[in-house]
């Protein structure tokens, strides 16, 4: 007989923060950089045409024909009013999900991807205008780096 | 407010020759002054304290109607969020953070164009995918679930007292494969190739010739092409049937004609060509 019984595995919720780590995907929209799960992104790509939808707000830039569908595409940086990247950034399109949907939003460079404890998220006090909407969620603060939680669900909300 | 008069002006009243009570009431002018001027400060502050609009209003004071745009949000409507965010709702912001399948995504953008649900509904057909491979000038394709492997041709054993179109074995693995032609019962050549025994040739094959290994159900047997051309993806929709009247078709193991661009491929039934 092992001298050693097996632990069962503690399951996610009863974990301390500091031990559930989330993947996160790092980018700029402007000069700023930005993460969001990865488990919500499907792909990363070089920018396809994109063929413009008429009656749309201005951050929608269209719709793209990929492999397996059509997608709309939404400019993150008209969307933010950011202003613009570093020269030495290369655009992507970055599709992924949205509900049961596949959306691609076009961000300035990706640049990793990222580990993070629960705990290196945090909120950040909103600094909107009252009637403004926010689209940051909070701060990530993992790998020595500030970055701001993206709330890729309201750049997707039409505007009340 | 009489106190305060009185406070004040009994020293005023009493004005008299002497010169230090004047001054002294003027000092005592500027303290009422003071005291009032931090009571209307203290009020102004219970007020943006209480951080509700309403209950200035309740006291009396005009404000405007609807928007409060003095206090930092609008108190009229019930759902705006605080500024700063606690860390409970912190929480619950993250959670719309990571990704969940069933997500709420109410009031999202819509572009009655990139619906895929339209789209897939058209093609819900499924696309499948075939081997097309080359018999003299034709091109043929079998459903791809039917071919194990590809190789290049080798020489044969022969068998001996064995059926014509068997040109002989060949061991993969550990597995004794039998290579079967086609091409004779297809009536598109005279005679079988001699790739087994003495008087093996392989020179009469092109360059392209491989060998399909089929996953049959009696074992794995295998078939001699003279080119593979690769993978055709074919939409159920573009394959017909053969052409009626082609009495020998069935026996040929023709199951159909299929376009794929502008080749035209002929479907078959390896299994059946075979037996």
């Amino acid at each position: 007989m092992s001298r050693y019984r097996e632990e069962p595995p503690v399951p996610e919720h009863e974990l301390p923060d500091s031990a559930v780590t989330a993947t996160l995907l790092a980018f700029f929209v402007g000069p700023e950089e930005y993460v969001v799960d990865l488990g919500r992104v499907l792909e990363i790509l070089t920018p396809v045409p994109v063929l413009a939808v008429p009656h749309t707000p201005g951050f929608i830039e269209g719709v793209a024909h990929l492999r397996t569908g059509v997608v709309p595409v939404l400019n993150a940086r008209l969307r933010l009013g950011a202003k613009p990247p570093a020269p030495k950034l290369k655009e992507k399109l970055l599709v992924h999900r949205l509900g049961e949907r596949r959306v691609a939003t076009r961000v300035d460079g990706v640049t990793e991807v990222v580990r993070a404890a629960r705990t290196d998220l945090r909120p950040s006090p909103s600094l909107q205008a009252p009637g403004g909407r926010s689209f940051v969620l909070g701060v990530c603060s993992a790998g020595g780096k500030m970055r701001l939680l993206l709330d890729v669900r309201a750049l997707w909300q039409s505007d009340p | 407010m009489d106190a305060i008069g009185g406070f004040v002006l009994t020293p005023l009243g009493g004005l008299g020759p002497s010169e230090g009570a004047t001054f002294e009431g003027f000092k005592r002018l500027i303290d009422a002054l003071f005291l009032l001027g931090t009571l209307a400060f203290g009020t102004g502050a219970l007020f943006a304290l209480s951080g509700s609009c309403r209950s200035a209003r309740s006291w009396g004071f005009a404000l405007p109607r609807g928007r409060c745009s003095l206090w930092r949000w609008d108190c009229s409507s019930p759902a705006r969020p605080p500024m700063l965010a606690r860390v409970s709702d912190f929480k619950e912001l993250l959670e719309g953070f990571f990704y969940r399948p069933d997500e709420d995504v109410g009031g999202m953008i819509e572009l009655a164009s990139a619906d895929e649900h339209v789209v897939l509904e058209r093609n819900d057909e499924r696309a499948m995918d075939f081997l097309g491979f080359a018999l003299e000038a034709e091109s043929y394709a079998v459903p791809i679930e039917t071919v194990r492997e590809i190789l290049r041709v080798t020489p044969l054993t022969e068998v001996p007292r064995s059926e014509p179109n068997l040109l002989g074995v060949f061991a993969l693995r550990g597995e004794v494969i039998p290579v079967y032609d086609i091409k004779r019962k297809l009536k598109l050549a005279d005679a079988y190739p001699q790739l087994a025994g003495p008087y093996a040739d392989l020179s009469p094959l092109g360059k392209g010739a491989r060998v399909l290994i089929l996953s049959s159900e009696g074992g794995p047997a295998a078939v001699l092409v003279d080119s593979v051309e690769g993978v055709v993806r074919l939409m159920p929709s573009a394959v017909e049937p053969p052409p009626r009247g082609l009495a020998t078709a069935e026996a040929d193991g023709v199951v159909g004609l299929a376009r794929a661009g502008a080749a035209l491929y002929i479907l078959l039934d390896l299994e059946r060509t075979l037996g």
